[in-house]
């Protein structure tokens, strides 16, 4: 099956041939990985490649479907690169948060009409507000945050339809 | 005089530090917290602890007032002030001190004297102590100064005398760009430090950042416990620091130190110091500045002496006459430290924010890991990002670099984007291996120490890991974060 994810924001695309609990093959740049898995516990995954190298792998799981695995020399946020197109046309929309921050207050809730300007929801961030607002006509699909949640610079905060 | 209960005034990994050496004293702690760090190791770790509400720094961990108030209340008879915050706020350490209560630093004299850069530089000219060519005098005239930027000789600094961080700074090549660096450096100044005045310095090429710990007591003995180098530095902020320097000759060594005994000496300093020198590639040193403080990177001296930096600080405020001799005062191996920061090394240095979900604990022998974080903690925009600093020691700088490159990975801080693997790229760079380290090290190698791109056989493991986990199953919540990945992983099992 052909895949396509995104590591630290840049895409990458493969195709899977195995993928069970114990074993994953994947081709990609040409070349057949297979990983089998050693050991696991909560958070933790080992994984072991055709050369007999071991990887010791820490999972994390984030909001915005997001997983952040460390391990091997790197941290890296993967997540399905279908989820980035979204993100870009909320960046486009401006319906992401511009910097790290806190949700300060959200001002609509799904399913309400909302006029381009208005705002919907205010974040906070370097000690500052931002106001995160309509970029069109519209009705709120969903409001991805409550307040008090910590966001990434990048991410969805709202979609409109 | 007997301390028995010390007031922290600081917050994070330094207070935890701090308790550590009070406790390993048998001396009682107070800790402070402002509402958003209630939950944070220091707290708990503490004998007591205090809230100082939420609000801006000036209402929380420099509130003066409401400090003194605490530590009178809860009996504490002394107060550590860390670094950062009050620790070199003279006003503090003098109403501390009019209180009754033992401010665990130097006099309140020495931090005024050492807190100004002009001041400072006059103060220790006279014991012979090798000062940079430069004007550090009061006539602020933009003509006169410019005069004084040729009568140096370009390449010239120009700096706030009241400052530090590098705000209010400026690097001036040529003559013709003199009077508009110095506008911009007045305005800065006069913005951070409400003072524009500046001082003007011979700027000098592949400069090192050499400094010197020193430790003096109240009768009369002044130590040094040899030097660190903190080259490695990002925007002036320090990312590695070590000790011993790196192609440093004994001669060197021993001429530096001695300089920094004599201005302790000179100025008759009290308790735990730092004299910061640059040097050049010839070797040449001049002073700096003296940083009135225990320092952020004091671990690696006290890897490689063996002693405890709080604790000697805290016998010195006590009175104590200390038990050592220079001679018995020996640097052995190497140590390194890191700066574990939550920004984003790939997005523009940013600062990252979120849930720690894990901290990875060090599995190798001789490393350190001082930490104000644990599982679970959340990391806000409020105060400073370094999440931790990782030390080690070897015997040798090679070894001490290998260690940490381990260390790196054993302490992963799961959840948050940081500084590692940037940090991992210093480490295994040509010329940091070799020793070839200087203040422009990162800005002169930016391009080698890019990230690894996506496409590298190097993320495989990650890409297995994410298939594994079965990641795409997780529901659509509103934000939420799933327990584990495994949830989703045992999914696939049935």
């Amino acid at each position: 099956m052909k895949r396509s994810l995104l590591i630290n924001n840049s895409s990458v695309n493969f195709e899977v041939s195995t993928l069970d609990s114990s074993i994953v093959e994947f081709e990609w740049g040409g070349k057949k990985m297979r990983f089998e898995v050693v050991e696991r516990s909560n958070d933790m995954l080992v994984l072991r490649d055709q050369n007999m190298q071991q990887y010791r792998m820490n999972l994390t799981s984030l909001p915005g479907q997001t997983l952040f695995v460390s391990g091997s020399g790197h941290d890296a946020e993967l997540t399905e690169a279908s989820s980035m197109t979204k993100k870009k046309s909320g960046a486009m929309g401006g319906l992401t948060a511009p910097m790290p921050g806190k949700v300060f207050k959200v001002l609509a809730k799904a399913g309400e009409v909302v006029t381009k300007g208005q705002t919907l929801l205010i974040l906070e961030a370097m000690k500052m507000e931002h106001a995160i607002k309509a970029d069109k006509d519209g009705k709120v699909k969903k409001i991805l945050f409550k307040e008090g949640d910590l966001v990434q610079g990048g991410m969805a905060l709202a979609e409109l339809e | 005089m007997k301390i028995k209960k010390i007031l922290i005034a600081n917050r994070g990994e330094i207070a935890v530090r701090v308790i550590k050496s009070a406790r390993a004293m048998g001396i009682k702690s107070v800790a402070l917290y402002a509402d958003d760090d209630a939950k944070l190791p220091h707290v708990w770790m503490a004998d007591e602890a205090h809230g100082l509400g939420s609000g801006t720094l000036k209402e929380t961990y420099l509130n003066q007032e409401k400090i003194l108030g605490i530590a009178k209340s809860s009996g504490a008879d002394a107060i550590h002030p860390g670094y950062g915050f009050l620790s070199e706020n003279s006003g503090f350490c003098k109403m501390v001190e009019a209180a009754g209560i033992i401010f665990i630093g130097p006099t309140p004299e020495a931090i005024v004297l050492m807190g100004d850069k002009i001041g400072s530089k006059i103060a220790v000219e006279k014991y012979n102590v090798p000062m940079i060519p430069g004007y550090h005098g009061s006539n602020q005239d933009a003509a006169f100064l410019s005069a004084e930027a040729k009568r140096i000789g370009f390449p010239v600094l120009i700096k706030a005398s009241a400052g530090g961080g590098g705000k209010g700074m400026r690097i001036v090549h040529q003559a013709s760009e003199f009077d508009e660096a110095l506008k911009g450096a007045k305005s800065e100044a006069l913005k951070a430090f409400s003072n524009d005045a500046v001082l003007l310095e011979k700027y000098v090429t592949e400069p090192r950042h050499i400094e010197v710990q020193v430790m003096s007591d109240t009768h009369g003995q002044h130590f040094h416990l040899f030097e660190r180098e903190c080259s490695i530095q990002r925007r002036y902020q320090k990312v590695i620091e070590e000790s011993p320097a790196p192609r440093f000759s004994k001669e060197t060594q021993k001429a530096i130190t001695q300089t920094a005994v004599d201005i302790a000496k000179g100025i008759n300093y009290r308790g735990a110091g730092t004299v910061e020198f640059i040097m050049g590639a010839d070797e040449k040193f001049y002073f700096l500045e003296m940083n009135t403080r225990l320092q952020v990177e004091h671990p690696i001296t006290e890897m490689v002496t063996g002693l405890d930096l709080v604790g000697l600080q805290i016998k010195v405020a006590a009175g104590e006459k200390l038990d050592l001799k220079q001679s018995d005062i020996r640097q052995n191996g190497h140590a390194i430290e890191c700066r574990i920061c939550a920004e984003d090394p790939d997005n523009g240095f940013l600062p990252t924010i979120g849930t720690i979900h894990k901290i990875g604990s060090p599995t190798l022998k001789d490393v350190r890991l001082d930490c104000g974080f644990v599982d679970g903690s959340v990391l806000g925009v409020n105060y400073d990002s370094m999440l931790a600093k990782l030390i080690t020691w070897a015997p040798t700088r090679e070894e001490a670099i290998t260690k940490m490159l381990y260390a790196l990975d054993d302490v992963v801080f799961a959840g948050i984007k940081s500084n590692r693997d940037y940090l991992r790229r210093l480490l295994s760079h040509k010329d940091f291996k070799a020793g070839k380290t200087h203040t422009h090290f990162i800005p002169d190698h930016k391009e080698e120490l890019l990230p690894t791109k996506a496409e590298s056989v190097e993320f495989a493991p990650h890409i297995a890991a994410y298939l594994l986990s079965g990641v795409k199953r997780v529901s659509k919540g509103e934000g939420t974060v799933a327990s584990t990945p495994w949830m989703t992983l045992n999914g696939l099992r049935n």
